[in-house]
């Protein structure tokens, strides 16, 4: 009947396992029902192009990131220097200007430069809504067939890019 | 009559009754279902309040999806499955049942039984002391109570173990915010050292809220307020840490001039000054004291308190730069003073030269006895300027340089910006602040044209 003795230390090891790893979570990181279905549908005003229109169907055949920023987000300018790096390693990443004025978006991007292939306009915040976006910055990976495969909520950071982003993209191309 | 009325109140009997069976018989209007479903649904970004409480911009659009679709005549489960299929099963505060949700809606139930089963067991024990019949097993030589208080006391050390584990890996594996901070960190310094003033700032504040008598917590917040650029919030927190500690705390007090200093654009004679006398009288070898002291001496015309000052601070322990510029600037007072300790390097970086002079119109408006100022700012940063050159200003046109060694903070010199905003003054009280009345003239340079001399032209009147 030693055993008895041993209960209470069995449980308090227990509840240390779960706090190592419960103290570490971020509450903030919600994950997405959205990963591996197929990204929503949207048809949003292209910003850098008068009257042209983006369609999700248009981004099929190639892998590609989807960053959801405003110019009124600072921690999308905290972002900007990693996605123009990421933009250089020859990286498609679609920018949806959420709930912002284009005007805005445009200077914006000239002040600060310009990672995206193409940036379109989610004026009311509807497309992001459909993504489960709640907070900018928000960047999704998306496959050839248009299926998202990984969802980064907040600024990314090298680390992200490196452990999270860049092989999320890698599976993606090679799938 | 009477009949009648006694008529009239049995319809009326009549119709409370049907209205009463309709109200608890009737489905629940859209407003009720809306009101219910938006106090169920979990606000994102405040996760602590449902989308009916939170302010949120995502709150408001969730509220409005939610409007929408019941006015669509969509039920509460089509709208539920709308926003857990975007959001996930986080949006519900009351989370489904499912395998993955198992430990959250049955673990207390569990734990319950396994506690009420655990005191029986318990209490048992302790009830039947000295009966041996109802314990047959190896706890009879010791009888009972004693393994009792054993498991208990073990308990109780297991208990606050796991509470001192809790504390102890909270403080030094740091929150979640901190290792956001310190990814920030990685990419942009400037932004995450912002984002942590700003998080400091908010802490102070709240220690403030708690204790409006707390110095300690003003003095932080002025400090805090100083590096977010807030320099007259800073000077009316730094003055209430130096009110509440009765002027006593030198450190403070210098805080608070240099924040003055700050909000009266580079000034220091007048309040800045007494606050760094104030200082020094507390604490005669402050160095920031001595140095703001020196410079506000020398502004207010005593260039030998100035060298007072200054030959105070280079017998103190200096970085290089900043011994340079003093033994510069106290060999500029008093040429050959003896209080030059080590040879005067040079100022290395730039020098801007400038060709100063007074439009044609404007020359006749020049009051004998007035200063010339010429001055270098950062372009659109704070009114400290990072060069001042001040000098009777007599007749023009005038020959001026701008160089590090005409810096009024160590840290802030012309050589670590690549442009400015030159601007020239001339002023018949020789005040910091721009009068009315003053005459100026400004230009702007960047790096890439610094070299040779530079037109500026004082061509209005303020």
């Amino acid at each position: 009947m030693r055993l008895r003795y041993a209960i209470p230390v069995l449980l308090l090891l227990g509840v240390l396992v779960l706090f190592a790893f419960g103290l570490r979570l971020d509450p903030t990181r919600v994950p997405s029902p959205l990963i591996g279905k197929p990204a929503p549908t949207f048809e949003l005003p292209v910003v850098t192009g008068e009257g042209s229109v983006l369609t999700t169907a248009a981004l099929r055949g190639r892998p590609h990131l989807v960053n959801f920023w405003a110019s009124w987000c600072p921690p999308c300018l905290q972002e900007h220097p990693m996605l123009l790096e990421i933009s250089r390693r020859g990286v498609s990443i679609v920018g949806i200007s959420y709930k912002d004025d284009d005007i805005a978006a445009r200077a914006w991007l000239a002040r600060h430069g310009n990672p995206f292939s193409v940036v379109a306009a989610d004026r009311d915040g509807r497309a992001g809504l459909d993504w489960g976006v709640y907070g900018a910055p928000e960047t999704y990976v998306v496959d050839a067939q248009g299926v998202i495969r990984y969802k980064h909520i907040g600024p990314v950071t090298p680390d992200d890019w490196r452990d999270h982003l860049a092989p999320a993209l890698e599976q993606a191309a090679t799938r | 009559m009477i009949p009648s009325v006694t008529r009239r109140g049995a319809w009326f009997a009549i119709l409370a009754v049907v209205a009463l069976a309709a109200c608890s018989a009737a489905p629940e209007s859209d407003d009720e279902r809306f009101h219910s479903l938006i106090s169920e649904l979990r606000c994102l970004v405040c996760q602590n309040q449902s989308i009916a409480e939170s302010n949120a911009p995502l709150a408001a659009d969730l509220r409005e999806q939610v409007r929408v679709q019941i006015a669509q005549g969509r039920s509460d489960q089509q709208i539920a499955a709308f926003l857990t299929d975007r959001y996930g099963d986080f949006v519900l505060y009351r989370p489904p049942f499912r395998l993955r949700t198992l430990v959250l809606w049955l673990g207390p139930f569990v734990a319950l039984l396994l506690a009420a089963l655990a005191a029986a067991l318990y209490i048992r024990r302790i009830r039947s002391p000295g009966d041996p019949g109802t314990e047959p097993e190896e706890s009879r030589p010791d009888p009972d109570l004693v393994p009792a208080a054993i498991t208990l006391g073990a308990y109780g050390i297991a208990t606050a173990a796991l509470l001192i584990f809790a504390a102890i890996w909270y403080g030094i594996g740091g929150s979640w915010r901190t290792q956001a901070l310190i990814g920030l960190a990685q990419v942009n310094p400037a932004a995450a050292e912002a984002a942590a003033v700003d998080a400091e700032l908010l802490r102070v504040r709240a220690r403030i809220a708690a204790n409006p008598q707390d110095a300690a917590a003003w003095a932080m917040a002025g400090q805090g307020e100083v590096r977010g650029g807030l320099y007259v919030a800073a000077a009316q927190s730094l003055a209430e840490a130096n009110r509440l500690s009765g002027g006593q705390n030198p450190d403070w007090l210098v805080d608070e001039g240099e924040a003055l200093a700050w909000v009266h654009e580079g000034q220091l004679t007048g309040a800045p000054m007494a606050r760094f006398q104030a200082a020094l009288a507390l604490a005669p070898e402050h160095p920031r004291a001595l140095w703001y002291g020196g410079l506000g001496a020398l502004r207010a015309g005593d260039s030998d308190a100035a060298v007072r000052y200054w030959t105070r601070l280079l017998r103190q322990d200096l970085p290089e730069d900043m011994r340079a510029v003093l033994t510069q600037k106290i060999a500029e007072i008093q040429p050959g003073a003896a209080a030059v300790p080590k040879p005067v390097p040079a100022p290395v970086g730039l020098a801007l030269l400038f060709d100063v002079s007074v439009a044609a119109g404007l020359a006749e408006q020049l009051a004998p006895g007035s200063t010339l100022m010429v001055y270098a700012l950062e372009p659109g940063g704070p009114r400290m300027p990072l060069a001042v050159h001040r000098q009777v200003a007599g007749a023009g046109p005038w020959k001026i340089t701008l160089d590090d060694s005409k810096s009024m903070l160590p840290g802030r010199k012309l050589s670590n910006f690549s442009s400015w905003k030159i601007l020239a003054r001339i002023s018949a009280s020789g005040d910091a602040q721009p009068q009315p009345g003053d005459l100026q003239g400004e230009i702007d340079l960047e790096l890439g044209q610094a070299a040779g001399r530079h037109r500026l032209v004082i061509d209005r009147k303020l």
